[in-house]
């Protein structure tokens, strides 16, 4: 009955007393089990011993996990860069840097430098930078912290071997902080760049007449009556968390949106990148792909699509060799079967 | 000489489950520390998005109750209880059930409004401060019973040793009173398995956590799975049908009082019933998932990793406690395993009883629950943070066994093993907390790296936007007159509340944008990495003037817009 004091029935096992509390200072709560009886090896001498030594290693796994949490705690103050650290690094950085430099975090994440690292591009690309993204600096400065709890900085450094960066010389140390150097030899800048020269561009909306509707030039912008979204211009955006500066081209739906330059000097390659901006790039639900048509005189020669729900830079290089030498109209075209939530830019560039 | 013989003592109470002797007034003596405990840290903690909301829901709903005093003393009490008065009153943010939020005004309309004894936060926070008062006596007198007295103390030491249920004991929020609701319902129910008034009381508690939060739905197929493995075949050979009719008055009583409790409690249900409540259910059947960083993707849709909130308690949890809390349960787990599943497990471990069955399902049916890739992660460590006291009773278990062992080991050090062993799991916990608070939502333990480790392993930096408290006084100091503010996450009822705590300056001004604005407050959170380039932009700087960082990773970034020219 459910009122009835019931038999006394320990909790726990009792085939090992010794792992349970003293009975003189604590008696068993009196609790009735599912079924009464203990393991049948309880009495076994072999299991016993057993079960003395996983409870040894439950106790030492215990009591070894919270003796190194106290060391972590006690540790971690040794680890952290102080303020003078990063004024020492700073004012040593802006004595070697020169343009076409720049500053790479390691840890990634460690943007507290940007509060004492001035004149000087500081990037963070997230944790995988790719050769593109780093390709148009001569010099790279790796500023780590590499002391910091899950901190990898030999891990950073042969990512950039690996991307055609090779180390000068070995790090110099300010307090916590750690500043190498990284040269490269492969720099790769545009000779053309259509984000920059984006206040030359024409931009229209080609009606589904073939009409075309002008989205006239504001300074550096190109503002389209339809929206205030509409608005093409040159912007730092972020896609996939890396900051790209790029022009962002809302898509206005089927009807393309159309950047066009004409007079392009063209050279060997045509690079485009293009991306949708910010958190939305990563939900599918009831978005659409955009798709960036490039044409150079009219002939299409790339297009890119941007799904919904695959976040991240997408990129294309196209040989132009055969435009080369001349000066060429090179449009761009923005569409998609519906611009809801699509957050679109792009960045493109002619190399040499 | 003849000695008096000392006077009988009380008899221990029959029920094995009720509370030893002493045991009630230690429960009552954890409760007013832990009370105190919040009371005494409270006033650095920010206001998170959601208690904003909150803020102004419980003074909304309070002054429905002084519309129906007003009535009354004009002698018409009727009209308070007309559908557009009600409306009127609670129609604002209708979409969790209001016993928490009218608490969270009632008290600041006594002890803020009409006594003065709080600041403005405080009147709306004490009782969230009070109900987790009762879930460190309860956590006690469940762990005083299902481990030991001393067991009881560490679970409850444990539960709030673990910083970020700390942190959402502060808040007039829903998560921790849900716990507190959680707890009463399995306490009552418990209680009831050998004394069956209490089947009664556990139909008020599920009334009650009915009124707290939508978490509570779970609870009576936790509590129907304990019922139909450990109860129902008892009752049947002991009275069949007749006998389980009676095992199962706690579920007759939830099945009525806690519905009509829940209706009565929420006025704004009262005219249209149905169409009201389902809206509510509707609303949290279709919730939208927010963004949420996990191990370096960004979660924004399902499916989710199964074993999500396996992974983030393993690396928000203190990890030795962690690590007991995992022993205690897997040792439950393999008994389970051996009664129900496969049998000759039996060699090795005993059969489970009912009471740890009771135990493992309440530590493990949020977290199982979390873990469905269907069911949407956002939140955190809080949505499954009503597991944790069970949790820690386990632990409390898996400590004794440790200390049994290492008395083995040193006889002479037997009466120290205990407390000593236990400090030693629970400062690291202590340690996190105080080097964290009251930036409760950062929190990472020694296994994650803390708050730089688990920047790096990708894992979300924090939510809710209550660690701008952290750049409040810089801005305070450096913002011109008049300045408008970017606050980014923080919303409007937070930035109001931040002026009356006196936190921020009465002059400093919201802006809706970084272009409406002098000075920004950037909250790093990944999904919102666009709105600090969005700053970049309309500043034209990259370069930030001041910033909250957590051992170097940034958490509140301050930009101001340079002077022209």
């Amino acid at each position: 009955m459910l009122s009835k004091t019931h038999s006394a029935e320990p909790l726990s096992d009792q085939s090992s007393p010794a792992v349970e509390p003293a009975p003189a200072v604590e008696p068993a709560p009196a609790v009735e089990p599912l079924s009464a009886g203990e393991p049948v090896l309880a009495q076994d001498p072999r299991w016993r011993l057993t079960r003395t030594w996983l409870l040894r290693a439950q106790a030492a796994l215990v009591i070894g996990a919270a003796l190194l949490s106290l060391l972590f705690y006690f540790c971690l103050p040794s680890t952290l860069p102080s303020e003078a650290d990063y004024q020492q690094l700073a004012e040593s950085l802006a004595s070697q840097a020169s343009r076409g430099d720049a500053v790479l975090l390691d840890p990634h994440w460690a943007e507290r430098a940007r509060l004492y690292v001035k004149g000087i591009p500081v990037l963070n690309f997230g944790r995988d930078p790719t050769r593109e993204d780093l390709a148009a600096f001569h010099r790279l400065f790796v500023l780590s912290a590499p002391e910091l709890p899950r901190s990898d900085r030999e891990e950073t450094f042969e990512r950039l071997e690996a991307m055609k960066f090779r180390r000068a010389g070995e790090p110099t140390r300010f307090g916590k902080l750690s500043l190498a150097l990284f040269e490269s030899s492969a720099v790769e800048t545009p000779s053309f760049d259509f984000t920059s020269e984006v206040a030359q561009a024409r931009v229209f909306i080609r009606r589904a007449d073939g009409s075309e509707e002008l989205c006239p030039r504001s300074g550096e912008r190109h503002p389209c009556k339809r929206a205030g979204w509409l608005n093409v211009g040159a912007e730092i955006k972020e896609i996939a968390f890396k900051p790209y500066r790029c022009l962002w081209a809302h898509p206005v739906g089927t009807e393309p949106l159309v950047v066009e330059y004409t007079g392009v000097p063209l050279g060997k390659e045509l690079r485009v990148l293009a991306g949708i901006v910010g958190q939305i790039a990563f939900r599918t639900e009831r978005y659409q792909p955009v798709t960036l048509a490039v044409k150079v005189d009219g002939e299409l020669v790339t297009s890119l699509v941007v799904p919904p729900g695959e976040p991240g830079e997408r990129r294309s290089t196209v040989g132009t060799e055969r435009f080369a030498g001349g000066r060429h109209k090179v449009s761009f075209e923005v569409s998609t079967p519906d611009a809801s939530m699509r957050h679109f830019c792009f960045d493109a560039g002619v190399y040499p | 000489m003849s000695q008096t013989p000392a006077p009988a003592r009380a008899p221990e109470p029959l029920d094995p489950r009720a509370p030893r002797r002493g045991d009630l007034w230690i429960a009552l003596g954890l409760a007013l520390v832990t009370f105190a405990a919040l009371a005494l840290t409270e006033s650095s903690v920010g206001f998170p998005r959601d208690e904003g909301y909150y803020f102004r829901a419980g003074h909304d709903y309070a002054g429905w109750y002084v519309d129906l005093w007003e009535a009354l003393k004009r002698g018409q009490p009727l009209d308070a209880f007309k559908d557009a008065a009600i409306v009127r009153r609670f129609e604002y943010n209708h979409e969790h059930p209001v016993l928490m939020k009218s608490l969270f005004g009632l008290s600041h309309l006594l002890f803020t409004e009409k006594l003065g004894w709080l600041r403005d936060a405080a009147g709306y926070r004490l009782p969230a401060w009070a109900v987790s008062g009762f879930i460190s006596a309860l956590i006690f007198l469940l762990g005083a019973r299902l481990v030991s007295r001393r067991g009881g103390f560490f679970a409850a030491a444990a539960f709030w040793l673990t910083p970020r249920n700390f942190f959402h004991g502060h808040l007039a929020c829903f998560d921790m009173p849900m716990v507190w609701a959680w707890l009463l319902v399995v306490y009552c129910y418990w209680r009831a398995l050998s004394n069956r008034r209490w089947a009664l009381w556990t139909g008020v508690a599920y009334g009650v956590a009915l009124a707290v939060k939508h978490n509570s739905w779970i609870i009576p197929g936790v509590l129907l799975i304990h019922f139909l493995l450990a109860e129902a075949p008892k009752a049947w050979r002991e009275g069949r049908g007749r006998g389980l009719a009676k095992a199962l008055a706690p579920f007759w009583a939830m099945a009525t009082i806690g519905p009509a409790l829940f209706y009565l409690h929420w006025p704004y249900l009262w005219h249209k019933p149905i169409e009201r409540f389902v809206w509510y259910a509707n609303f949290h059947g279709k919730h939208i998932n927010y963004p949420w960083e996990y191990l370096g993707t960004l979660l924004v849709e399902a499916p989710f990793p199964v074993g999500y909130a396996f992974v983030v308690s393993a690396l928000t949890v203190p990890i030795a406690l962690f690590l007991l809390m995992a022993c205690g349960s897997l040792r439950e787990i393999a008994r389970f395993a051996g009664t129900w599943i496969h049998r000759p497990l039996q060699r090795f471990v005993s059969p489970l009883d009912t009471d740890s069955l009771l135990l493992l399902g309440n530590a493990f049916a949020s977290l199982v629950v979390f873990s469905m890739p269907f069911v949407p992660i956002f939140g955190g460590v809080k949505h499954w943070m009503p597991a944790m006291p069970f949790l820690a009773i386990l632990a409390a278990r898996a400590l004794e066994q440790v200390v049994g062992t290492t008395e083995g080991l040193l006889p002479a050090a037997r009466r120290a093993a205990f407390p000593g062993l236990a400090g030693i799991v629970l400062l690291p916990g202590l340690l996190g907390l105080v080097q964290n608070h009251p930036y409760g939502t950062s929190f990472y333990n020694e296994l994650a790296g803390g708050h730089a480790g688990a920047a790096t392993l990708g894992m979300h930096r924090q939510y809710w936007s209550n660690n701008v408290t952290g750049v409040l006084p810089w801005i305070n100091e450096h913002a011109p007159r008049n300045a408008r503010v970017f606050f980014h996450e923080v919303n409007w009822d937070s930035f109001l509340a931040y002026k009356k705590a006196k936190m921020l300056r009465d002059d400093i001004q919201y802006a809706g944008s970084p272009q409406d604005s002098v000075l920004a407050a950037y909250q790093y959170m990944p999904e919102f990495r666009d709105v600090e380039m969005q700053i970049w932009n309309s500043y034209g700087t990259q370069t930030p003037v001041h910033g909250l960082y957590l051992d170097e990773t940034p958490q509140v970034v301050v930009y101001q817009r340079p002077p022209r020219g």
